[in-house]
């Protein structure tokens, strides 16, 4: 009898007669077990949290560090690519005037009072080095030694005021004299009036008086300022390097300045 | 012990002054941390450590600058002797000493330097020094007064070098 009604069902089950019947009974079983699965599933994690929390924490920190880590060396790199654009420019120029010999020095401070317009480079006596020196950049003239020890020296810009450069305009044959002033700013003086001097002109070192050599690119004409009850014209000039940002410089080693001292009275 | 402290102390002052204040401007006046480093030294401290400190921190600035030797030297002895003299007078407010002497220690020290320079011919307009260098000097230098007496401060009490004043 039992079997019978066991063939009976599987028969009614094999030809499709009791899906629905399933479908209705299996419906709440499956609702049931949904609701109890998810609340395990949120107890499950809600008590795995702290692990695994912890577990991403260390890992944020640990990406952090490397991120920072290459963050510091991208900025590293940068600098160091700074300074090899910047002995590249000093190499250039150097092999540009092959006639001179030069010794790189890196700007390492500045002359502590405010009135003065010197830079410390340390580079001194040992690589050898010597007060009157001049002192250049692949931009333009800079200034000379004022005074060196074995592992420092001491460099009086042009824009001091109490420098003096003997110039000339690339333009002529014109002589004149750069100066200083407290302030940086450079002049141009000593023009004689029937020289015609325009902003743009560049100004080149001259030979006269023997401190630095001859033809360094010293800076161009800003303004000009002529009066005619006045001797000379004078102009502002704009200098080629720039000494703000000084960081490198290169001394020409082997050009002996003219020491006129024995002559000064 | 206090003495062999300022050796120490004032190079690595110098460097600082040298290497990175000289490179902050305000027009074209810098702030003198050696001096504010020395006068409150002199406020915090009595007996001839401070005298000392001025005239060690003197004679480095004397050797690295091209202001003639001496100036510095006498510059920082005159305004820690001053610092001294005001610290005695207005003993119950040492930050009061510390801004007076700041004033004129600065106004000394530059006085100084423009004068020397001038003697050897560099040509400094007297106005100009003043507006362009002096008075904006005077200004970091009062500005950073406050910083550098409390950093002196803690110094002095870490190495149990202070005295009450």
């Amino acid at each position: 009898m039992l079997a019978l009604l066991g063939a009976g069902l599987l028969a009614l089950a094999l030809g499709g007669y009791l899906t629905p019947v399933f479908s209705l009974a299996s419906a709440p079983v499956i609702a049931t077990q949904r609701w109890l699965s998810t609340r395990f599933t949120a107890i499950y994690q809600m008590l795995n949290s702290p692990q695994e929390l912890a577990a991403l924490r260390q890992q944020v920190d640990i990406l952090q560090n490397e991120n920072a880590r290459l963050q510091s060396q991208v900025v590293e790199l940068q600098q160091q690519l700074k300074d090899t654009e910047l002995l590249y420019e000093l190499l250039r120029f150097a092999r540009s005037r092959s006639e001179d010999t030069y010794v790189a020095a890196a700007v390492i401070g500045r002359d502590p009072s405010p009135f003065l317009h010197y830079v410390i480079i340390d580079k001194g006596s040992d690589d050898g080095l010597r007060r009157g020196m001049p002192v250049v950049t692949a931009q333009g003239l800079v200034g000379r030694i004022d005074a060196v020890i074995a592992n420092a020296a001491r460099v009086q810009l042009i824009n001091d005021a109490g420098s003096a450069v003997n110039v000339k305009l690339a333009s002529g044959e014109t002589e004149a004299m750069l100066t200083g002033s407290l302030t940086g700013d450079i002049s141009l003086e000593m023009v004689p009036q029937d020289v015609t001097l325009k902003p743009g002109d560049v100004i080149l070192t001259s030979a006269l008086g023997g401190i630095y050599p001859e033809n360094i690119l010293v800076g161009q004409v800003v303004s000009v300022r002529r009066m005619e009850t006045e001797l000379f014209q004078t102009a502002s000039v704009q200098p080629a390097v720039n000494f703000s940002t000084l960081r490198a410089v290169l001394v020409v080693t082997d050009f002996n300045p003219v020491d006129i001292t024995p002559l000064i009275p | 012990m206090a003495v062999i402290l300022g050796i120490p102390v004032m190079i690595l002052v110098v460097i600082f002054q040298t290497s990175v204040l000289r490179s902050l401007v305000l027009i074209h006046g810098t702030a003198d941390l050696v001096l504010l480093v020395i006068v409150a030294v002199a406020i915090r401290r009595r007996g001839t450590v401070s005298l000392t400190w001025a005239l060690m921190a003197g004679l480095m600035v004397g050797f690295i600058s091209g202001v003639p030797w001496f100036v510095f030297p006498l510059a920082y002895l005159g305004a820690a002797v001053l610092a001294r003299f005001l610290s005695s007078q207005v003993w119950q407010t040492p930050i009061l000493a510390m801004f007076l002497t700041t004033l004129m220690g600065t106004v000394i020290s530059e006085g100084f330097q423009w004068v020397a320079l001038r003697v050897q011919g560099v040509p400094l307009p007297m106005m100009e020094s003043i507006n362009l260098v002096l008075l904006p000097g005077l200004l970091l230098n009062l500005l950073l007064a406050l910083p550098v007496y409390a950093l002196v401060t803690d110094l002095t009490r870490s190495v149990s070098l202070e005295e009450v004043a």
